[in-house]
């Protein structure tokens, strides 16, 4: 059945149309946003600056330290980076995390003094971090940044996963293929089950798919290097919690974004089951997902499963939320209420919806 | 068996059925009512598409709300203009429709082949439904909803849009495929099941007018239907409603109506054998009849 649902979306003319004008528009949109911008500040001696920057990439050594200090840091090389800084920084960051690491471990000790439980998890959680941090390495990051901040293919996707949502359940009450539909043996919850299931995986491929086509083409712009370091020795995630790779992260970023896309997909079709008229339904929706945004704009303290669309975000908080014993990073923290709401959901559509 | 009691349908406010009783076994049933006369509304009863306010639809006894899927896979529906889904392939509708009903996928490959050549449709195969006539639509239609062999079969006006070659050839089909099964054939056009249905159910107004069969029927107005010669001057002054039939013949500079219905009063009327045209006509004329006679009292 779930093969069939699947045709019905790819061979809807509307979907294929809005498809490719998205993959156009959504190239396009970087190539304005970034390969122009960076073209403008790359200077003239292009092959001087990767030949440079080719010598002292990979593990640091003292004579690539004395090589980067010898290049003129007013050159600008790579869109503007000094060489030598980031090297120091790098070098620096070891030290840096043992401070993080001693401040927090001292915390614990007061806190355990005083019996504040939650607050000697927390710093041990820090603490256990930063343990043992550093940069033995230098690649130029410029782009990890820009591609894990760039957005809009969330955007796409929704909309994409919001159209086949509409061709799945809504044109059979166009045509009136829902008395047929409805009047066979697996017609009520379980087709209800499948097209779900169709409209879910769809959204995650499509999330999957334009970040994939993002990633390729940020490549092409930024020739990402070093994608095996850790996230932390990206400068803008110096403080993260978490230890994994970057390239682990662009990873996780896409599944997070795909938890979103489903949680917004079984919204959307919630809001279907339960509202008889189609554009009432998409009304709601719209309105439901504007309040999920501005309430994170409002406040970067509330975390709403909107903000699994801003992995960079998660990565980069420190915060710690306690639900009860439970003290949850901000990431551990959206997914969980994403979760339960996500259960919810499920619960609403599977029960007897309006016919 | 198949049982409606005292079944209301509401639309909002508007009460569409009042009180029907059925008892379906097995044999071909057909459902005769004009426009409006609620046999979609009572299909939509019996599939559970529509709910009843009062009274309740029984399987076999067992209410069909409780049942649920067993009720369901016994149903083959063919609804009234099915649009189908244009972008599919004949085949491919029939797997998704057999995917649906529950029918293995071994089972359902052959099942689809073979009904597909029944119903003359092998040969479109490779054509999209979006491109099939109004007529290959319904052939198809009438095989999605054989492909379980149910023992419930509901085809609602099923040979609308059919040209007279596919309607007899719809007939043969139904004939052919309905051993063992309730046939339920909602028409407003009678001479498609005059020959082939068991038993008649008149609806009109959302209310059973008469059911029986069609023996039944037709001797229950036995000698009540004449037909006549008049000129155009006797013609203008008759009651229409009455004349089952009209038909217009130019002889020798006259115009001469031939006329067929409850016209004993007419000048050199005989009498014929009635149809089943006749009966439906009978019974609402004698439920305008009473709808009057009730207002005159009030």
């Amino acid at each position: 059945m779930i093969k069939y649902e699947f045709k019905k979306i790819f061979k809807n003319k509307f979907f294929l149309v809005f498809l490719m004008i998205f993959i156009a528009a959504d190239m396009l949109l970087i190539y304005k946003n970034e390969y122009q911008k960076i073209n403008e500040k790359r200077n003239e001696n292009r092959e001087n600056d990767e030949e440079a920057y080719n010598y002292v990439k990979g593990i640091m050594t003292n004579e690539k330290f004395d090589y980067a200090k010898s290049i003129n840091p007013d050159e600008l090389i790579y869109g503007g980076s000094d060489l030598y800084k980031d090297m120091v920084r790098a070098l620096n960051y070891k030290e840096e995390a043992q401070k993080i690491y001693s401040r927090a471990m001292i915390n614990a000790e007061n806190y355990e003094s005083i019996g504040k439980s939650n607050a000697v998890y927390i710093n041990k959680k820090i603490a256990k971090a930063f343990l043992g941090r550093e940069i033995n390495e230098y690649y130029m990051q410029e782009g990890v940044d820009n591609y894990l901040t760039y957005d809009y293919s969330t955007l796409i996707t929704i909309i994409m996963a919001l159209i086949a949502a509409v061709v799945l359940f809504f044109t059979d009450n166009d045509t009136g293929m829902y008395r047929i539909v409805k009047t066979s043996k697996y017609g009520q919850r379980c087709i209800r089950f499948v097209r779900m299931m169709t409209v879910a995986v769809t959204g995650t491929v499509l999330m999957c798919f334009f970040r994939l086509l993002e990633y390729i083409e940020y490549y092409i712009i930024y020739e990402f290097d070093g994608l095996h370091m850790p996230v932390y020795s990206v400068e803008e995630y110096a403080q993260t919690l978490y230890n994994f790779s970057i390239g682990e992260f662009f990873v996780i970023d896409i599944v997070l974004k795909c938890i979103g896309i489903i949680f917004f997909i079984l919204t959307a079709i919630a809001l279907a089951n339960l509202i008889k008229s189609q554009n009432a339904a998409l009304f709601a929706f719209v309105v439901i997902y504007a309040g999920f945004v501005t309430v994170s704009l409002k406040s970067e303290k509330i975390y709403t499963p909107i903000r699994l669309f801003d992995g960079y975000s998660l990565i980069k908080s420190t915060e710690f939320i306690s639900i009860g014993r439970f003290n949850l990073t901000c990431m551990e923290y959206t997914i969980f209420i994403t979760v339960v709401l996500m259960a919810a959901m499920l619960l609403l559509i599977m029960a007897k919806g309006k016919r | 068996m198949l049982s409606v009691r005292h079944a209301d349908v509401f639309y909002g406010r508007n009460q569409a059925l009042f009180d029907i009783n059925i008892d379906l076994s097995d044999g071909i049933y057909g459902l005769i009512g004009e426009n409006g006369a609620g046999k979609t509304t009572l299909i939509g009863l019996i599939t559970g598409l529509l709910k009843a306010k009062k009274g309740e639809v029984l399987w076999n006894g067992t209410e069909i709300d409780k049942l649920g899927r067993n009720y369901y896979g016994n149903i083959g529906y063919l609804p009234q203009f099915p649009a189908l889904y244009g972008d599919f392939y004949p085949l491919e509708f029939l797997y998704y429709i057999s995917a649906l009903k529950g029918i293995k996928k071994k089972k359902y490959i052959k099942i689809a082949n073979e009904l597909l050549e029944f119903v003359g449709l092998y040969n479109e195969k490779n054509k999209k439904i979006s491109d099939f006539s109004g007529g290959m639509r319904q052939r198809l239609g009438i095989a999605q909803a054989f492909i379980n062999s149910p023992k419930l079969l509901i085809l609602d006006e099923p040979t609308a849009g059919l040209d007279p070659k596919e309607r007899i050839r719809f007939r043969n089909i139904i004939t052919e495929l309905s051993k063992e099964k309730i046939v339920l054939l909602a028409t407003h056009i009678i001479s498609d099941i005059e020959n082939i249905a068991g038993e008649i159910i008149f609806l009109s107004k959302g209310r059973i007018l008469k059911q029986g069969t069609c023996k039944e029927l037709i001797n229950g107005i036995e000698g009540s239907v004449f037909e006549a010669c008049v000129n155009e001057k006797t013609y203008e002054t008759l009651d229409k409603s009455v004349m089952s039939n009209v038909s217009l013949k130019n002889k020798e500079q006259n115009t001469i109506y031939e006329i067929r219905g409850f016209i004993e009063n007419v000048e050199g009327a005989r009498a014929v054998k009635a149809g089943l045209e006749d009966v439906f006509l009978y019974y609402m004329k004698e439920t305008e009849a009473g709808e009057i006679s009730d207002k005159v009292r009030i």
